[in-house]
């Protein structure tokens, strides 16, 4: 080891000693743990929306106490499973799991009740007992870690400790590649091992006829309809193959939908790509469902990129397949019932979308956010500083409203202008205090501090390393600041 | 607290400790660990007791593992390099002042000095480096927690001391 390793070593060492003192620690864990399950959240909270974000239990009610098998009492026998694709992941289910989050059992099934839940999307936090229902659920690697105990492919029975993640007795087991993981949980170990079996990575088209990233004009050979849910980065969300019946009825209602102006197509295509789009396609078909838009543009239907038609509730009903859940832009009217959640799964917990940034970790000064899904954006979160009685003091959530995408863009121009300071990133705001806002966009966030923090400053969080400006008076008044703090 | 249970490789009891024990007596080097890798105080305490929280719920499971402390130090290390991915570095308005460190040889500016340059560095770089000059793993041991080839850690440490000692105004070796 060379000198200057050794003086490294040294100064890491002495560095280290100024680590927070480690009491509590364990019951800050149990605390997390009771706390956190999931952290996104669900339900709309703001009148002011430019798209109207649709809340699960609406979707639930709509559904008219049916299931996510809604009437198909035309359709063949029911086969014993069925394919479920997230991203290039695909897994084969029994066909009789419903979908939801695993998490939100309590709020009105029993945790035996299998569900088959994807990455992202609304979930209640919420804490359940045990954590997590029956059910198989794709763990995000890009977003949550990834901890495996056992070999990939392995089925072990629960064996609860002191906090119940699962059923008692029941069997796990998991997949993972990579930062990939499936989780299932079943009340035997058959279901549990046969579920493992049967993931694969998909390279190019899953079992249900989807390209597992979107394709414009992808053309299948098959006469049942490929319905394949995209998000704004164009991996495959969920697809689902139509029966016979389906597939004649989706058709009929695509050729009903009646003309919409070309113009708001190119328009569209000019700008951004749209975020949440689905294809319906077979070998008659094909067409892209545009549901949510950034771009000043209405959501509608294309065929071939080529004609424009107006979106009908008759058509959403077959674009959205079971299990889904998101938002559509304003003025799309949801067609009543909708292939969706079955009652039991439907909960309204009137959580907000801002993240509760008061009470994690041991000083309570640390935050726990995690970015709001694409559908609940762009978001602005009112926090107010309290130092309350914990050291280091909390931010406690205020108030939040989703915001249009020209309020949106007023803040990006308020932040860009903003004078770049030079604030050490190592400093602490041993005088911080006042008023926090979060805003969230679709591809970064900023955090903007109305107080005393080495003087006024904005953290423009947008890249691997924030940079640090002044906060204006100018950008305080477009994020709004009802009650005058420090000003 | 500890409870004696069957090993399962060979059928020799181990002593597995509880949750509460492990974490009182390996907490505090967990969140020094933390520290070196974040430079942050609220952020160590919101990594370890993210991973804390994370291997609660399995504690039964982990406890059983060849080497516990081995697998929550790879927690820790998964949480710091997810969170940053997820949060990148953030501040966090706080009360509290950093004690002051404990002296040692080294001249207090020097020491300051490599302190803060390491936590300039590029997040993989300075996980390498903590991992290799603070926890003193080697080179393997560093590849196997972090999931990369041994040649990379071996790159990612020497180009992080050739940033240090850029920035300390040493001479490259």
């Amino acid at each position: 080891m060379s000198d200057f390793e050794r003086r490294v070593e040294e100064a890491l060492a002495s560095g280290a000693e100024g680590a927070p003192d480690a009491s509590g620690l364990a019951d800050g864990a149990r605390r997390r743990v009771r706390r956190r399950r999931r952290t996104t959240v669900a339900v709309a909270a703001a009148a002011v929306v430019a798209a109207v974000a649709v809340p699960v239990g609406v979707i639930a009610l709509g559904n008219g106490g049916g299931s996510d098998d809604v009437d198909r009492a035309e359709d063949p026998p029911v086969a014993d499973t069925r394919i479920e694709t997230w991203h290039d992941i695909q897994v084969e289910v029994p066909a009789s799991w419903g979908y939801g989050p695993r998490t939100t059992w309590c709020l009105g099934r029993e945790a035996e009740t299998p569900v088959v839940e994807r990455p992202g999307g609304v979930v209640a936090a919420i804490a359940c007992d045990p954590s997590y229902s029956f059910g198989v659920s794709w763990v995000d690697g890009s977003t949550e870690m990834v901890d495996p105990v056992y070999p990939s492919g392995e089925v072990w029975q629960y064996e609860a400790g002191e906090i119940k993640e699962y059923v008692p007795g029941s069997w796990l087991g998991y997949w993972y590649e990579g930062d990939d993981m499936v989780q299932v949980n079943a009340a035997d170990k058959e279901t549990v091992q046969a579920i493992l079996d049967s993931v694969q990575r998909v390279d190019g088209v899953d079992a249900n006829g989807c390209p597992v990233t979107r394709q414009e004009g992808f053309t299948t050979d098959s006469e049942r309809m490929s319905v394949c849910r995209y998000d704004g980065g164009g991996q495959l969300e969920q697809s689902e193959l139509l029966s016979a019946e389906d597939t004649e009825a989706a058709i009929a209602a695509l050729r009903a939908a009646p003309p919409g102006d070309p113009e708001m197509l190119a328009s569209c295509a000019q700008d951004q790509l749209p975020r949440l789009v689905v294809q319906m396609v077979n070998t008659d078909v094909n067409s892209e469902v545009i549901i949510q838009a950034p771009c000043p543009y209405r959501p509608g239907i294309t065929s071939g990129g080529e004609s424009f038609q107006e979106l009908t509730p008759d058509v959403l009903y077959w674009a959205l397949s079971p299990g889904w859940s998101g938002s559509v832009s304003e003025g799309v009217t949801l067609p009543e019932p909708l292939r969706t959640l079955p009652a039991e799964h439907s909960y309204d917990s009137g959580e907000p979308f801002c993240q509760d940034r008061s009470a994690s970790g041991a000083s309570g000064a640390t935050y726990e956010a995690m970015i709001p899904s694409e559908d609940q954006l762009p978001l602005v979160c009112r926090y107010e500083l309290d130092w309350g009685a914990e050291s280091g003091g909390s931010y406690v959530l205020d108030s939040e409203r989703k915001i249009a995408d020209e309020e949106l863009q007023d803040i990006r121009a308020g932040l860009e202008a903003a004078p770049t300071v030079d604030f050490p990133v190592s400093q602490d705001c041993a005088q911080g205090r006042g008023e926090l806002f979060t805003v969230y966009w679709n591809d970064g966030s900023a955090e903007v501090y109305n107080g005393e923090c080495g003087g006024q400053y904005t953290l423009t969080v947008t890249g691997a390393e924030p940079s640090y400006k002044a906060t204006s008076a100018e950008l305080l008044d477009t994020l709004g600041s009802p009650y005058g703090l420090l000003r | 607290m500890e409870t004696v249970v069957e090993n399962e490789r060979g059928g020799v009891a181990d002593i597995v400790p509880d949750f509460d024990s492990w974490v009182a007596a390996r907490g505090p080097a967990m969140l020094r660990l933390a520290y070196t890798l974040t430079g942050n105080r609220a952020d160590a305490e919101d990594v370890v007791q993210d991973a804390l929280a994370r291997a609660l719920p399995r504690w039964e499971r982990i406890s059983r593992v060849d080497n516990v402390d081995a697998y929550v130090r790879r927690m820790v290390v998964n949480a710091h390099t997810s969170w940053w991915r997820k949060w990148r570095r953030r501040e966090s308005p706080s009360a509290e002042v950093a004690p002051p460190v404990e002296d040692t040889g080294l001249p207090r500016d020097e020491r300051d000095a490599i302190w803060l340059a390491c936590g300039r560095l590029p997040e993989a770089q300075r996980t390498a480096i903590v991992l290799r000059y603070y926890e003193q793993l080697e080179y393997a041991e560093i590849a196997a927690l972090t999931g990369v080839r041994e040649g990379s850690v071996r790159s990612r440490v020497s180009r992080g001391l050739d940033v240090l000692r850029r920035e300390l105004g040493e001479e490259l070796s």
